[in-house]
């Protein structure tokens, strides 16, 4: 346990009240691979969840809302790259050629259904593993990561809070049809009220198990929580979020078209969960300029130190968290050879080769080796050069 | 749990686990001779003004720096392993040192070991200095006022719990003991040298009894200058390697080096002459870990 680093304690934790709703953007921009096809020409009025391009594994891409499709629009993305997107001008009418319906039991689903859904949705395992090909090798035992790394992040605690019933009958039924004995809901043991909820509604499902994980970072990686875990290749991990997804589909046969976005970070003193269509601009929703004269803004997590560099940025399935913090104004000094950065990383890498190929490639940039430096050098960026 | 450190918490974390080395050095080279009225009140305290003068010219130096530079003092300060640097230097040199040397000697180690091109391990280099000066002004001594006077013969006991003869914070091996199980709890301390380099000297004081069959050689290992140097010199953070392999060789061939010189020649300074030797090879120790790239990659995975 002396490998992993306990973060929280540097960083001020202030909890968002409730999820806010914000589902009324003016324009979705929908991110387009480069394998895909698009079925319609600009100008046409789409429903909601319609498909509106297909990529080469036949994935399809769902418009989140009712409008007219504007056409193609390069805007930048969590990396801070600029990627061509699908514009989508919203009538607000959230017209759908889908029937609302709900099924009741979701044990009742056939085997071949399941994987057909998991398919479409892209649902991934144990990094970047399909799940339909992976979970239809009997495995021995689901985990599912409720984990988050970044301490100002709560989509996690608020997603298992507001969807209980739909994460855990979907759990329940992917036990049942795959003959699963078991799986473990991981959920860091800091989390007390999610712990108190689960606790209580848990003896309704004998075969789910609450596996409560140490509060420390990156344990929600897989190649860290694996090594944590002990996991061989017959266990897989599937991440809430995709288990929500796959709840949500087979409940209400329609995709999810929402996600939740926290807005938090140290200096912010109301910090927020936002439920907003996939595909909104971050300039709808928050006053970007103004913040950014002031403050940093970071994707997803602070230690990764992803700096949010333009204001155009889409909020897709990649951005999960901004989170604003003061602005750092202390300049990197000389290496000193301590060695902290190595000793830190929770793979074992040297951060200081990180320019050889090899090492790079495994790296999980998850920065800890740069938070833990004590002369303030980005080694994982690889910003300023490492004097000896 | 790890937790983030900053320079300035190491440095500090430093110095408060030295200042018992200082009290006790206060106690064995002043308390204890005054007691017998062989020194004055105010030479009871030498080993604290010493500390405290390297920490004032540690601050001195680099305020200068700061000038020259024209950046912060506090932001100069926050990151300066210069007290450091100095405290332990306070505590390696014997306490009868004749100040105006004691002086000299702390200003060469303090700008060397601010001037970064200059890799060898300052406090190492600052101790062979010591010999040298004393040599050729002919104060070469370990041995305290009352040491000097009488025949002293100390046995195990004495030895442990530091009434030996050696440098002004060198002699209480029980007080470092307790100082190195509280650093091996830092992420910032590199304990891989200093378990390598004492278990080396270990073994190769053991193997030399056994070919000799002279038990007397036990007395250079139990030597608190030995565990000193391997606790807080040989593993001194920033003039160290970092990596795991490079760690282990350096401790293990200071170790070696030291003891054929501590043998052969200099039984007290043999480790520190090693230690400033291969501080210069830093680099090539941390290299030697290029050579096993794979090995180390699969445990990655
Ligand atoms: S080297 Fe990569 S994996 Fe290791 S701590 Fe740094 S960013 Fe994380
Ligand atoms: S990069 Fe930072 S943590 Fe790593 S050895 Fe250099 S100073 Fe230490």
């Amino acid at each position: 346990m002396n490998k992993y680093i306990n973060i929280s304690k540097n960083f001020l934790k202030k909890r968002p009240q409730d999820i806010t709703l914000k589902l009324d953007s003016e324009f979705i921009y929908l991110p387009l691979s480069t394998t895909s096809k698009i079925l319609f020409n600009p100008g046409k009025v789409l429903k909601k969840e319609t498909i509106i391009a297909m990529n080469s594994t036949n994935i399809p891409l769902i418009t989140p809302v009712s409008g007219v499709f504007l056409g193609i629009k390069e805007m930048p993305n969590y990396e801070n790259k600029n990627i061509k997107t699908l514009v989508i001008k919203n009538n607000y009418k959230e017209e759908t050629n889908k029937k609302i319906a709900s099924k009741r039991n979701l044990s009742k689903y056939s085997k071949e259904v399941i994987l057909l859904i998991i398919q479409r949705l892209n649902i991934k395992t144990n990094k970047d593993k399909n799940l339909f090909q992976e979970i239809d090798r009997e495995p021995k035992k689901i985990y599912i990561n409720a984990l988050c790394d970044e301490v100002n992040n709560y989509n996690n605690e608020f997603r298992l809070l507001h969807n209980k019933d739909l994460i855990l009958e979907t759990i329940s039924a992917l036990n049942t049809i795959f003959n699963l004995e078991e799986s473990d809901l991981l959920i860091k043991d800091t989390s007390s009220e999610v712990i108190s909820v689960y606790k209580e509604f848990l003896g309704s499902f004998p075969n789910i198990n609450l596996h409560l994980i140490k509060d420390v970072y990156p344990i929600s990686r897989y190649e860290v929580l694996s090594k944590y875990l002990l996991l061989n290749n017959k266990d897989l991990v599937i991440n809430l979020e995709d288990i929500y997804k796959l709840g949500y589909a087979l409940k209400r046969q329609r995709f999810v078209t929402e996600k939740l976005l926290t807005i938090s970070g140290p200096v912010v003193l109301d910090p927020h969960i936002y439920e907003l269509k996939i595909g909104t601009k971050l300039s709808e929703i928050l006053n970007i300029n103004e913040i950014k004269e002031k403050y940093d803004i970071w994707i997803n997590n602070y230690l990764e130190q992803n700096k949010l560099l333009m204001d155009d940025l889409i909020i897709d399935d990649n951005v999960n968290a901004l989170i604003i913090t003061d602005k750092n104004l202390s300049l990197p000094k000389p290496c000193n050879n301590c060695g902290i950065c190595y000793t830190s990383c929770p793979i074992g890498l040297n951060p200081k080769k990180l320019d050889q190929k090899e090492i790079n490639e495994k790296c999980l940039k998850c920065g800890l080796c740069s938070y833990m430096c004590p002369c303030n050098i980005l080694i994982h960026k690889k910003e300023v050069e490492i004097h000896e | 749990m790890n937790k983030k450190v900053t320079n300035k918490d190491i440095v500090l974390n430093y110095l408060f686990l030295l200042i018992p080395l200082v009290l006790f050095s206060c106690y064995k080279n002043g308390y204890l001779l005054y007691n017998k009225n062989l020194v004055t009140l105010l030479y009871v305290f030498k080993p604290l003004i010493m500390f405290v003068t390297s920490l004032i010219l540690a601050f001195l130096i680099e305020l200068i720096y700061s000038n020259i530079q024209k950046v912060s003092i506090l932001k100069t300060m926050a990151n300066s392993y210069l007290p450091l640097y100095g405290a332990l230097f306070s505590l390696i040199v014997p306490v009868n040192i004749h100040p105006l040397l004691y002086i000299f000697l702390l200003i060469i180690i303090l700008i060397i070991s601010k001037l970064e091109f200059i890799k060898i391990n300052p406090l190492a280099f600052g101790r062979i200095l010591f010999i040298i000066t004393s040599f050729i002004i002919g104060t070469y001594t370990y041995l305290n006022v009352y040491e000097e006077n009488v025949l002293v013969s100390y046995d195990l006991w004495d030895i442990l719990l530091g009434k030996s003869i050696g440098a002004s914070g060198a002699t209480s091996i029980f007080i470092l003991t307790i100082i190195f199980f509280i650093l091996i709890t830092k992420n910032y301390y590199k304990k891989e040298i200093a378990l390598s380099s004492f278990i080396t000297f270990f073994l190769l004081d053991i193997t030399l009894i056994i070919i000799t069959k002279d038990l007397t050689k036990i007395n250079l290992l139990i030597d608190s200058e030995i565990v000193f140097a391997s606790i807080l010199i040989i593993p001194l953070l920033t003039k160290s390697p970092y990596t795991k392999i490079g760690k282990l060789s350096y401790g293990i061939i200071t170790s070696i080096i030291g003891f054929i010189i501590s043998s052969l020649f200099l039984p007290k300074e043999g480790i520190y002459i090693a230690c400033a030797i291969s501080s210069l090879f830093i680099k090539y120790f941390d290299i030697l870990e290029d050579k096993l790239p794979k090995r180390r990659l699969k445990l990655c995975k």
